[in-house]
């Protein structure tokens, strides 16, 4: 393993900001951490980057326990920070000059990394610019190879697609997946986009409230929640007074109405089709679709659907 | 625009440096000696570079909505663009109106001052006043972002105030220097506290007027909708 | 790695337009109104450089301010500190290259004064070393400012203060009363008056005043060293 998160806790006065959060990154897997804001995924990069110390717990990386500020493991590391850290003032080429020689590098050999991370993320000939002219894309790209000068064993990228065209975002995807199988990097992936974590991850971590709540491949995740059928069934003109006649069927164990559609839940195996298109049918029906439930429906049926940052009246 | 003027006004007064501004500033600047000779002391055209600088920082909300594209928020709704620039200028304006009659309530214990000095420099300075928002907004046109705007802002007042008379007595420039300061409206400020305080109230109206013109020609560029 | 410090504070091309443009014009135009008709400018050019000079050194700590704000006060705090790199270098650099360009300004200004004003300088070497005294102090300042107090706005605030504060309390922007009180503080309130009064010292062969003067200085640099290491200390964490 490349990375041993185990029963690691971590106080902020008295928030429990990790409890009990243990984590693991074998070489070449991309790993990916999924969790709703003030879940601790970035108190967990903060520790296995060194920048703060354990209250409990071991973080074992590179085969070494480390509990702070290390130089050598952070040698090996490559943080890709969540908001674009450049400097905007001077062009791209010196900004990997410096973060190039922060981490080593010296001379022809620095020369030829900025070379190939240019290639690597899509900037080469553009490297004489100031960032400042970049849009935001090509600037998350700069972001991402001012971390990857160094050949890290170890990348950690969070929410590296933010803000950013969908270009962009599919063009940094593939860059993860051909890094990990080309290079035997140990990626983690922080991202509130589920779907991008599902397409690329060996792995996922659902955590929330400082613990994991889920783990395993994103196949054996979904499988948890694979017990339900998701039924979406549109309609000219609803009535919500259907609603009842649904949910007295045998089976449905959840039924609602957003607009035009019915979404039904049903229990696995169970096929009540013709019941609900007969309770349905006063209705003109437009579409039908048996939905598998997807890595979304797992995060939200674990975390729960309500706002973690605010209410809403 | 009343709406526009209440928002304003709440969001000037939330700053701190506002009262810093207002209330700490005007302190400072009385306390400064007079001269020796019989000029006007130096408290009373300084002040007109606090209220250039208390113009500016208040009038930031305005870059501040162009920046974080608010103003294009505001443009979508029924308000009309001069409500906005009127209901921003006439909060502005009432701030500084405090800050003004408070700093002539300290002239008045400070330096004894004449009741018509106390009106007549009052209302040169509101006159200034205005036509500091003014150049404010005309300025803040020309950038993008606070950082930079206030950068280049803090040499170009402080040029204009010492080529204005502001910070040196105009009793002091050659007569060549003072054919080309002319141009400045902080010169016909400067040269107005002065008349005024010698007591030649002939020309006030007159320099009165061309700060006025500047004041116009500055809200004629400045209150330009610009996203 | 220092170099590219040094490539940050070359870069700021709006710096060097207030922080050599704005004194040369004061300068020029201060000397020039203090000169009668008919008379060269140079007679009084020198001391109108000295004063102005001081003066702007303390806005050229703006440099490290910024430079440490940008570095340790954003996001960009969390990858520098992922960097195999002890944070410190990263202060002292920043100080070190800040110190350097603001010297360098400095020559661009007392060049333009000997050359274009005509102002001459008793021994300029020995001048010089002061200046370099007082940036010295205003760069650590603005580094132990902002490091203590960790807002940008608040740091801003309390440079702006000594920025004008320190000149006033040492006679340049409009004479003080003239009392014991005065006199005292036009000779030793700050760092800034400190370097005057070594400089008249300079301008008028008086040796105790310089010894006095640039000892001040320094004893005042000795101390806020200290305060820094120490405060340097916070940025590891």
């Amino acid at each position: 393993m490349v990375v041993k998160l185990n029963n690691v806790i971590k106080r902020f006065d008295n928030r429990l900001a990790l409890d009990y959060f243990n984590l693991e990154i074998g070489k070449g897997e991309v790993v990916g951490l999924l969790g709703p804001n003030g879940a601790g995924k970035t108190t967990s990069i903060n520790a296995m980057v060194g920048l703060l110390e354990l209250d409990e717990g071991t973080i074992e990386i590179f085969g070494r326990k480390v509990n702070g500020a290390s130089n050598d493991i952070k040698q090996r590391i490559g943080l890709v920070t969540q908001e674009v850290t450049i400097y905007e003032d001077i062009s791209a080429y010196e900004n990997l000059l410096f973060f190039g020689k922060l981490y080593g590098l010296r001379g022809e050999r620095l020369k030829q990394r900025i070379e190939e991370v240019a290639r690597m993320i899509g900037l080469e000939g553009r490297l004489k610019e100031n960032p400042k002219r970049y849009s935001g894309g090509m600037k998350r790209r700069l972001n991402i190879g001012c971390s990857i000068l160094h050949e890290p064993e170890l990348l950690i990228m969070d929410e590296p697609t933010v803000g950013i065209d969908p270009q962009s975002r599919n063009y940094i995807l593939e860059f993860v997946k051909k890094m990990a199988k080309e290079t035997d990097t140990a990626i983690l992936y922080t991202s509130h986009y589920i779907g991008e974590v599902e397409a690329i991850s060996d792995r996922v971590y659902i955590v929330d409230e400082g613990h994991n709540i889920a783990s395993g491949t994103v196949s054996e995740l979904i499988g948890k929640v694979k017990g339900d059928n998701h039924i979406h069934i549109d309609v000219d003109q609803p009535q919500e007074s259907v609603l009842d006649d649904l949910k007295k069927l045998a089976d449905v164990k959840e039924v609602s109405l957003n607009e035009n559609r019915f979404q039904i839940v049903t229990y696995a195996g169970v096929n009540i089709m013709d019941k609900l298109i007969a309770k349905l049918s006063p209705f003109t029906i437009r579409n039908v679709r048996n939905n598998e439930p997807s890595l979304e429906d797992v995060f939200l049926s674990l975390t729960g659907k309500s706002l973690r940052d605010g209410t809403v009246d | 625009m009343m709406v526009v003027y209440s928002l304003a006004l709440k969001r000037a007064i939330k700053q701190k440096i506002t009262l810093v501004m207002v209330m700490l500033f005007p302190v400072i600047i009385i306390l400064i000696p007079p001269f020796p000779y019989n000029i006007i002391p130096f408290s009373f055209t300084i002040y007109g570079l606090v209220i250039m600088f208390t113009a500016f920082i208040l009038t930031k909300q305005v870059l501040d909505d162009r920046a974080q594209k608010t103003i294009v928020r505001i443009a979508a709704s029924p308000l009309n663009h001069y409500a906005y620039v009127g209901g921003h200028v006439s909060a502005y304006m009432s701030i500084l109106l405090v800050q003004v009659v408070f700093f002539m309530l300290l002239a008045v214990f400070r330096f004894s001052v004449s009741p018509q000095f106390f009106l007549v420099s009052s209302l040169i300075y509101i006159v200034f006043a205005l036509m500091s928002i003014a150049f404010s907004l005309f300025w803040h046109l020309f950038f993008k972002s606070y950082a930079t705007s206030i950068a280049v802002y803090s040499v170009v007042a402080n040029i204009m105030a010492l080529a204005g008379g502001l910070t040196v007595p105009l009793e002091m420039f050659p007569e060549r220097v003072k054919d080309v300061v002319v141009v400045l409206p902080t010169y016909w400020f400067a040269y107005s506290l002065d008349a005024s305080y010698n007591g030649t109230y002939t020309n006030i109206g007159y320099t009165l007027a061309i700060l006025a013109a500047f004041t116009i020609g500055f809200f004629a560029i400045g209150s330009k909708r610009s996203f | 790695m220092l170099r590219f410090y040094g490539l940050r504070v070359l870069k700021d091309y709006l710096g060097h337009v207030i922080l050599i443009g704005l004194p040369i014009f004061m300068i020029t135009f201060m000397s020039y109104i203090n000169t009668p008709e008919g008379e060269s400018v140079a007679a009084v050019a020198g001391t109108i450089t000295i004063a102005f000079l001081l003066m702007f050194h303390i806005f050229g700590a703006a440099y490290t301010h910024e430079g440490i704000e940008k570095d340790f006060f954003t996001p960009m705090r969390m990858r520098l500190k992922a960097a195999p790199v002890n944070p410190v270098r990263f202060i002292v650099a920043m100080i070190v290259y800040s110190v350097l360009i603001s010297f360098a300004q400095t020559l661009v200004i007392l060049a333009y004064s000997m050359v274009v004003l005509g102002a001459a300088f008793q021994n300029l070497p020995l001048v010089l070393l002061l200046f370099i005294i007082n940036i010295v102090f205003s760069q650590l300042m603005a580094a132990v400012v902002i490091l203590k107090l960790k807002k940008a706005a608040k740091a801003q605030a309390v440079m702006m203060a000594y920025a004008i504060g320190g000149p006033v309390l040492a006679g340049f922007m409009f004479p003080l009363p003239e009392n014991t009180f005065t006199r005292f503080l036009e000779r030793y309130s700050t760092p800034v008056a400190h370097i005057r009064t070594a400089i008249t010292g300079v301008l008028n062969s008086d040796t105790t005043d310089i010894v006095l003067g640039a000892a001040l200085a320094l004893a005042f640099i000795a101390i806020i060293t200290v305060v820094l290491v120490r405060l340097s200390e916070s940025v590891k964490t």
